[in-house]
């Protein structure tokens, strides 16, 4: 017998043969823009410094593995929901936290609690998106339904598309929304464009899902970049916040993540927290400890908490740079054809080029640059050494494959 | 989880809130009784009291204790680690090999278990703990194995049902315990299991059996594995406490050998096993442990291991790294991986003499205790009953999960006396 016969091999993964391609070229100055993690200016991972000061005083503190609760630990689920939500909201009991595995897990937990456990199951997703939201929703048993969020040439989000999925969306229906840095366009709604989507998402009972796994590298500033959080609690909204430290605290590895239920009072938070309980103990018993603490002790420190600031804010500025840097070999020094405006208006780790599959092959095969067949670029990838050369070689691409 | 409405909202809960529009449609999930015992027992101001409800270690003064091997990897961790990059989807390579050998190889002792390795028979996720691997096994199960019935012994671990009717798999019980004789019921282990449908899905305890701290003896799992294999279920192991049976994680792998034995002579042509790391390297809040599935080819094994990715990538991402690489260390030194089995072996030793000790005081009477002695791991498996269990917590501070079973290392030396007095009133009453 084989108790596995429904077994099949799967599609292969693109992106994982382009990250194979890329570990196996020697080529010294293959330039990386593939991966959604952030590099410093020597193009090395980087350990944000409030990091390492949290873990020389975590190491000190002598703190043991126990066990810990099912929705995780207290002082990091308070510090996760003030910086997500603010903390007028956090002392009004209004939300419903639990400490899951890293930013996907906030998303699974989410959407698992709606379709599940709420019964919520159509979940509108705007493309193009980060590819995992369409096996995560299925795997917790939702229905995607697709709309268009980017108009490829005018380069901006389809905001008449948005609305028209909003107004044909049932009752009930859910959104999920990226708060800023949009993976994989870079390119986000404005403030005036949350304000129409959310008060149309209460008018319409429709529930947003708001994945914020690149809070404060927009702007440098995590409640900036926090805004349209603070609308929609302005306008006494229910919603999920699917939090990610990965990114903001260069954590990755950690898991560290908090999903967030906003209700409209505190007898309902307390409910859905125990559902929270019920369905992460199932799964997970608990999520781990270490980065938790971390993300706790930077937060409840004044010293790690300003440098954790100006780390973001240095991150925010670096990228920023490139963009500017990019920008200007495209049009003034190689004035490669075509408009490169929205490498300077898109925002955070990605730079959605508009590159051709063909082009973005050609980088690929021939020319040591890796990046995702749709073009994404994460500018963290570059840095004062290779963007010349990376940017002649876009000029190339752009002059000769279609 | 595709199935988690209709088994669990309708079969589960009956009380559903009245209103329809967002998150009043919620039912209250069950209390965890296991954490409600914490909360009575954190409230409680009489000084003599005592927590038997916790199932992670505590020295003999009461508190939680850090191994010192993993003090040290974790020291060496702080002074050179570098990055926090994502590890892989399924843990890093090293990871792997190092589960694999130290419990398939049983390093070096097991050429079945190094055949299959060199095989490429094994397919090994790093996960989180064991929770978080018997969720990911239930989930792959409840999408590929033709039959969905599990059978789990009766009593198994609280949370087992959960996570496998959660995953949309059916849980039934086999006889495992005779609660009037406090030990195995094997004739009717038997019974039960061959009774049950051919194909089945089995969980099977490695070792120190939760919640009664019974294990089968080799002689038994033999007899046991001939009917799984006649029966052609398909086994699914379950080992979060490798190591406390004897004190020698090396000592406690019989069944893996025994089924080992069996794949290498083509009788069973695969199994499962969940893994944890929680108790034997004291890592529980840092949630590491790992799924391993033996598989039939090196082919399948390419098949099933990128189901696995498919289906982890989309519940999260990835495992995290801090537990996996105070695991890593640990293994990757000689030093300190003797270490580290020297820690354990003396944590076993204290249950094992607190047990003993307790066992001594305790009044035999009215109550014939032997059972306390065949028992092995954290928990006694006291056979009092749930109002002796109410009795001992609302007159003497003691608290207890209301099946019975205590976990010894709440007990120390401070307070054995107060506690064999306390269980000899209320068994004499
Ligand atoms: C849009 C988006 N959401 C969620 C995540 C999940 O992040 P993690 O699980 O690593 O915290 C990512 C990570 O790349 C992302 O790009
Ligand atoms: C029988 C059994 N299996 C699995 C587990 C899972 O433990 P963890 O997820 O902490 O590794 C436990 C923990 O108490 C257990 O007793």
């Amino acid at each position: 017998m084989s108790v596995f016969e429904g077994l099949q091999y799967q599609e292969p993964d693109e992106f994982n043969d382009i990250r194979k391609k890329l570990s196996e070229d020697s080529n010294c100055r293959k330039i990386d823009v593939s991966a959604g993690v952030y590099r410093d200016e020597n193009g090395k991972p980087y350990l944000l410094k409030a990091i390492s000061q949290a873990e020389d005083i975590l190491h000190d503190a002598k703190r043991d593995h126990d066990y810990n609760f099912c929705l995780g630990i207290p002082e990091f689920l308070n510090a996760a929901a003030t910086i997500a939500l603010g903390e007028k909201l956090v002392k009004e009991k209004k939300v419903a936290s639990c400490q899951t595995i890293g930013g996907t897990g906030a998303c699974h937990l989410g959407a698992t609690l709606l379709s599940s456990f709420c019964n919520f199951r159509k979940f509108y997703i705007g493309t193009p998106a980060w590819p995992n939201y369409f096996p995560l929703i299925k795997q917790a048993g939702g229905e995607v339904i697709k709309y268009n969020y980017y108009n490829s040439e005018k380069k901006e989000v389809d905001f008449t598309s948005i609305l028209n999925a909003l107004e044909s969306a049932p009752r009930n229906s859910i959104f999920i929304l990226q708060l800023c840095c949009h993976n994989p366009t870079g390119t986000d709604l404005s403030q005036e464009q949350w304000d129409i989507l959310t008060s149309k998402m209460k008018q319409k009972e429709i529930v947003p899902f708001v994945d914020g796994a690149y809070q404060g590298l927009a702007s440098g500033d995590l409640e900036k970049d926090a805004l349209p959080i603070q609308n929609m609690i302005s306008k006494d909204m229910e919603f999920l916040f699917c939090q990610s430290f990965s990114k903001s605290l260069g954590l990755y590895g950690e898991r560290v993540g908090c999903l967030h239920v906003v209700t409209s009072d505190a007898k309902k938070a307390e409910i859905v927290a125990d559902s929270l309980r019920f369905i992460f103990r199932s799964e997970c018993s608990s999520a781990p400890a270490f980065g938790a603490l971390l993300t706790s002790s930077i937060s409840k420190n004044p010293n790690l908490r300003a440098q954790w600031k100006e780390d973001l804010e240095g991150i925010s500025h670096r990228l920023q740079q490139v963009r500017r840097d990019v920008h200007y070999f495209l049009t003034e020094k190689y004035k490669t054809p075509g408009n490169w405006d929205h490498v300077l208006t898109q925002k955070g780790l990605f730079w959605f080029s508009g590159l051709t599959r063909e082009q973005s092959k050609t980088l690929i095969d021939n020319l040591h640059v890796y990046l995702p067949l749709n073009g994404r670029v994460n500018v963290a990838g570059l840095n004062k050494k290779n963007t010349e050369e990376f940017c002649t070689l876009i000029d190339y691409v752009v002059r000769n494959v279609n | 989880m595709l199935a988690r409405t209709s088994k669990i909202s309708v079969r589960r809960f009956s009380v559903l809130n009245g209103s329809v529009h967002g998150w009043n449609k919620i039912p209250v999930a069950p209390p965890d009784k296991i954490l409600g015992i914490s909360e009575a027992y954190t409230k409680d101001s009489n000084d003599k009291k005592i927590n038997l409800g916790v199932g992670a270690y505590r020295d003999n003064s009461g508190k939680p204790i850090i191994f010192p091997a993993v003090k040290k990897a974790e020291e060496k961790l702080f002074a050179s680690e570098t990055e926090k990059e994502y590890t892989a989807i399924v843990g890093s390579k090293k990871y792997q090999q190092y589960v694999k050998d130290f419990i398939f190889n049983n390093s070096g002792k097991d050429a079945n278990g190094a055949k299959l390795i060199a095989d490429n028979r094994i397919v090994t996720a790093q996960t989180i703990s064991g929770t978080g691997s018997l969720n990911v096994i239930a989930e792959f199960l409840a999408r590929f194995s033709a039959s969905k019935k599990l059978l789990v012994p009766q009593p198994t671990w609280a949370n087992h049902i959960s996570v496998f009717t959660a995953a949309g798999l059916e849980a039934s019980y086999y006889t495992y315990y005779d609660t009037s004789a406090n030990g195995v019921d094997f004739a009717g282990l038997k019974q039960s299991l061959e009774s049950a449908e051919d194909e089945s899905l089995v969980l099977l305890h490695a070792c120190c059996h939760n919640p009664t701290g019974m294990d089968l003896t080799p002689e038994q799992w033999d007899e046991v594995l001939e009917i799984v294999q006649r029966k052609r279920f398909f086994p699914l192991v379950d080992m979060a406490y490798q190591g406390f049976a004897s004190g020698d994680p090396y000592k406690d792998i019989g069944l893996i050998r025994n089924l080992n034995e069996r794949v290498a002579a083509n009788k069973i042509s695969s199994y499962a096993l969940c893994q944890s790391f929680a108790k034997n390297m004291g890592l529980y809040g840092e949630r590491t442990g790992s799924l391993s599935i033996v598989t039939e080819s090196a082919e399948h094994s390419v098949a099933i291991e990128s189901q696995l990715k498919k289906l982890i990538r989309s519940m999260y991402s990835s495992p995290p790294i801090h537990g996996s690489k105070i695991v890593e260390t640990i293994f990757g030194n000689p030093e300190l991986y003797k270490e580290w089995l020297s820690n354990l072996n003396s944590v076993v030793s204290r249950l094992n003499t607190v047990r003993q000790k307790l066992y001594e005081k305790l009044d035999k009477t009215n109550y014939n205790w032997d059972h306390l002695l065949s028992q092995r791991g954290m928990f006694i498996y006291t056979g009092l009953s749930a109002e002796q269990v109410i009795e001992l917590r609302e007159k003497y501070s003691i608290y207890a999960t209301e099946n019975g079973r205590f976990s010894i290392s709440g007990v120390n030396d401070n307070n054995v006396d107060y506690l064999a007095d306390a269980i000899n009133k209320v068994v004499n009453k």
